[in-house]
């Protein structure tokens, strides 16, 4: 399990980055946490249980640390980098389903994905994840399908693994939120394979906080996505 | 001089005059601050004189003077606007290459 890397983007996530980093550390040992310009502790909560910590000196938002930890885990010989929100809402205990398929290297990219699990499904989804965060997540589907032509079950899921390949072709421009459609954009564009796999996710008090509350989020993310296009000439 | 028209000379005077305390203290050039002077003076004879556009309105077929200047400044505008906006998103993508590179520096080995 040595090539593996998780990088984990933090934002003031001081109550709960130690935490995940501990969790996180039970199944491997490469765990980066990109601490976004935090205003509190997340530096030295992450450093003390044991994370190697890079700092962004001023905050760049959620896309801009995923690349700066990705870049790092490459330049430190990464084989299969994971993403991981720092917020605690994904169970650690998922990975191995996650990184599975790309060891045995059957696919680029594995996408974390809250609607493919059929116990979710059966459940009452309204009760595990918010009704307007429902709706949203749902839109951003379509407009996804409609720009990329990828049909996928879940754009902004922040659980994903990435094999040296995929990892290496996908650049992520967009500083904010809008990176999770960038990335989606980028697996079409490389013509990179991926799947997805059900991920469960719990929504604390704390991580609904911190989240994307509400429908102005989304607006930014759309704004970010067209604006982006303009000054997108990628190779 | 309709009251409209002492009211926008009074807010172009003041606008003059900012650029000129600008100038003053060398936050902009002297070559700024007269392309700024010069189209603030365009604007205020514009203010004093609206019949002066009436022909140029009439030449490219719009019926008022009055109009073809806001269609102009709307173009202006929203050019303006664009640009900023693309330059605003180039500029925190530097700042971005910036941190970037800052957090990696920390971790090499000196």
């Amino acid at each position: 399990m040595n090539q593996i890397f998780f990088v984990i983007p933090a934002y003031n996530e001081s109550f709960v980055i130690s935490s995940v980093v501990r969790a996180v550390q039970k199944l491997c040992s490469n765990i980066i946490v990109v601490d976004d310009g935090s205003d509190d502790d997340t530096f030295s909560e992450a450093k003390s249980a044991g994370a190697e910590v890079l700092r962004h000196i001023v905050n760049r938002g959620q896309g801009a640390a995923l690349a700066t930890g990705v870049l790092y885990s490459l330049s430190k010989g990464a084989e299969i980098i994971v993403t991981f929100d720092a917020d605690g809402q994904h169970d650690p205990s998922q990975i191995n389903e996650l990184i599975e398929p790309i060891l045995q290297k059957k696919t680029d990219v594995v996408l974390g994905s809250r609607f493919l699990d059929s116990k979710l499904k059966t459940q009452n989804l309204h009760n595990v994840i918010p009704f307007t965060r429902l709706i949203i997540l749902k839109l951003a589907l379509l407009h996804q399908w409609f720009f990329t032509g990828l049909k996928v079950t879940d754009t902004h899921c922040g659980l994903r693994a990435f094999s040296r390949k995929a990892a290496e072709k996908i650049t992520i421009t967009q500083d904010r939120m809008a990176h999770a459609s960038e990335i989606l954009e980028e697996i079409a564009r490389h013509r990179l394979s991926f799947i997805e796999v059900p991920v469960r996710v719990r929504y604390t008090a704390y991580s609904l906080e911190k989240g994307q509350r509400s429908l102005t989020g989304s607006i930014r993310i759309l704004y970010d996505f067209f604006v982006g296009r303009f000054l997108n000439v990628k190779r | 001089m309709n009251p409209i028209q002492v009211i926008l000379l009074i807010a172009i005077a003041l606008i003059i005059r900012k650029t000129f305390q600008k100038y003053h203290r060398r936050v902009i050039t002297v070559r700024e601050f007269f392309l700024w002077t010069i189209f603030w003076g365009c604007a205020g004879l514009l203010v004093v004189f609206p019949n002066a556009t009436q022909r140029v309105a009439n030449f490219v077929g719009i019926g008022r003077g009055v109009d073809l200047v806001i269609y102009l400044a709307l173009l202006i505008l929203f050019s303006a606007l664009f640009y900023l906006i693309v330059r605003v998103e180039r500029i925190e993508r530097d700042i971005t290459k910036i941190v970037r590179e800052m957090a990696l520096e920390d971790k090499r080995p000196k």
